[in-house]
């Protein structure tokens, strides 16, 4: 028995295994998810869109952990934060200390009419790694037509996901000999290509060199897989021979009481510095899964899992909501930086960019599994790239 | 020899996998007779590498890192030739830049001129002048 007590977290993706794999030894850990596989998300990119293997993408859970941490395969069903007990599916009964919750989001194919067969016919690269493989082989057989990307909520996981699957899928289409035979329209809820227009100025004139349609303000709301349109709230139509569509992200699928600490749309409410759990100071949630006013990416979870970790262990810390979300394209990269108190700020596009979210790709498996050894290479890259020194600077 | 598909948990060793790792556990020995085993496995500590990415990892290298490209391309326009007269050129200016200097005013400036290193230094500044213009010129017509 370590002598911290009990941690008990929900969820081993980015974020849960990375707080479990700075607490193990410390305290006793336990991480409960339902899926035998933690899953590099932004690897469905490079299925859907670049033909790579799933299995590089994927590794075991109980292999990511350290030795020290217990691993519970199952699903948790409730969370009563007043009793301190977390409920599983099969009917375990786990008590806590701490707790985490990192159960990510919850992606809602249901909101939209047809939206699950639309996902069943193409494929997908939010859903799972098969959906993508079967993405992958829709592009495969698009011999001419239009190929839609499009988007049904502004707040989504990942916002440069769809800019990123524009950009892979046009190089794709290219590299099959079909530049001219398949259009790639990419239609998304906000006024410019990018929520953020200093990042669309960076990217829109990538997006018209490469030929690639941007629709702007089209949310998608309906799917008419028969006559092969999307019709948006704003009242619009967009023809296609493949698509696919981001779905509606929700906070995770468990009970939790009180049901006050949730928001509408069931994200976990937190102080946006601590990641505690709205009244109460032994409960936080991390990652995707929460209401902080940030972008959700891997960056935020392994950033928000660092703060608690720190916290649980008795130091101070706070996240600063800092975001490096990576815009890839054929040779090049940027990201979008910005923290609470700073929009992005301008970072152009460049090779070295592109070659440094390249290393973050390589070290993803092991920065998971060994958090404290990267910790200060991360840290140093941050404090490099502060916001606020960069919008000083005129940017990167 | 070694036995041909060995099997190392769940992983099978070919006879190819097999001479590869023949040949790795040479070089383990190597670098253990060597001491660098236990050099390597101490650098790699939080504490060394945390360090190093501290120095390495600022803004300034990270600019300039980005631009990398760039700045390689501009070395494929130098003019190596004129490289160690630029070099003299460059020591001349910084002993210049350390001794005490005096303003000039428009007088002092034309008595300057019957010195002929100042009027050689200034037929040189006419003629980067010239450069700099005619680059200039090239650039507003791009
Ligand atoms: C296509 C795509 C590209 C992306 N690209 C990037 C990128 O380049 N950079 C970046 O920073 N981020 C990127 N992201 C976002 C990133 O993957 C997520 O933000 C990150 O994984 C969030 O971590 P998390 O721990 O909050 O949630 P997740 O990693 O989603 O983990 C949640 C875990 O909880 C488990 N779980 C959920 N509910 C239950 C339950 N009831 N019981 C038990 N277990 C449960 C799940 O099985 C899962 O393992 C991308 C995402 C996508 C989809």
């Amino acid at each position: 028995m370590a002598e911290g007590g009990k941690v008990v977290i929900v969820g081993g993706g980015g974020g849960g295994a990375i707080a479990a794999n700075l607490l193990a030894g410390k305290f006793d850990v336990t991480v409960i998810d339902r899926s035998e596989y933690h899953y590099f998300q932004p690897g469905n990119l490079f299925i859907a869109f670049q033909g790579k293997g799933p299995t590089l993408y994927r590794r075991r859970i109980a292999d990511l952990l350290k030795p020290r941490v217990d691993f519970v395969r199952d699903e948790v069903a409730s969370i009563d934060l007043d009793e301190r007990e977390v409920v599983t599916a099969s009917g375990r009964e786990l008590n806590y200390d701490r707790l985490i919750i990192a159960a990510g989001v919850h992606l809602d194919y249901s909101a939209l009419e047809n939206h699950e067969a639309l996902l069943n016919t193409f494929g997908d690269y939010y859903h799972t790694q098969e959906m993508a493989v079967k993405l992958h082989e829709s592009l495969r057989g698009l011999k001419s037509g239009t190929f839609v990307i499009a988007v049904a909520d502004p707040i989504y996981k990942c916002p440069p996901g769809p800019l990123k699957a524009a950009f892979l899928s046009r190089e794709l289409l290219n590299r099959m000999g079909r530049s001219s035979s398949v259009r790639v329209v990419l239609a998304v809820p906000f006024p410019h290509a990018y929520p953020s227009k200093t990042v669309s100025d960076v990217v829109e004139p990538e997006l018209e060199a490469r030929g690639i349609e941007v629709r702007t303000i089209f949310t998608a709301d309906q799917i008419d897989l028969e006559g092969r349109k999307i019709v948006s709230l704003e009242g619009e139509e967009l023809k296609f021979d493949v698509a696919t569509v981001v779905p509606p992200n929700e906070g995770p699928k468990i009970e939790i009481r009180p049901d006050a600490v949730r928001d509408g749309s069931g994200f976990l409410k937190i102080d946006k510095f601590t990641s505690q759990v709205e009244g109460y100071d032994d409960a936080f949630a991390i990652g995707d899964c929460t209401n902080a006013p940030t972008s959700k990416s891997g960056v935020t979870a392994h950033l928000q899992a660092e703060t608690v970790a720190k916290r649980i262990m008795g130091m101070d810390a706070r996240y600063t909501g800092r975001t490096n979300c990576p815009i890839i394209l054929d040779g090049l990269g940027t990201f979008v930086i910005s923290d609470y108190e700073h929009p992005p700020v301008p970072v152009r596009l460049s090779k070295f960019k592109r070659f440094m979210e390249d290393l973050f790709v390589a070290a993803y498996w092991s920065s998971i599994r060994n958090p404290g050894f990267w910790g200060p290479v991360f840290e140093a890259y941050f404090r490099a790239t502060e916001p606020e020194v960069l919008e000083r600077l005129g940017g990167w | 020899m070694v036995a041909r598909n060995l099997e190392v948990g769940s992983v099978r060793i070919d006879e190819e996998g097999a001479e590869a790792l023949v040949k790795f556990v040479g070089l383990l020995k190597r670098l253990n007779e060597l001491g660098l085993l236990d050099a390597v496995s101490d650098i790699l500590s939080e504490d060394v590498v945390g360090g190093l990415a501290g120095l390495l990892l600022n803004t300034g290298t990270l600019k300039a890192l980005d631009n990398v490209d760039r700045l390689t391309g501009l070395l494929g326009e130098v003019d190596y030739d004129s490289l160690d007269r630029l070099g003299d050129l460059i020591s001349a200016v910084s002993s210049a830049v350390t001794e005490e200097s005096k303003p000039v005013g428009l007088i002092g400036l034309a008595t300057s001129l019957r010195d002929p290193d100042i009027r050689r230094g200034l037929g040189f500044t006419l003629n980067v002048l010239k450069a700099v213009g005619r680059s200039l010129r090239g650039a507003q017509q791009d």
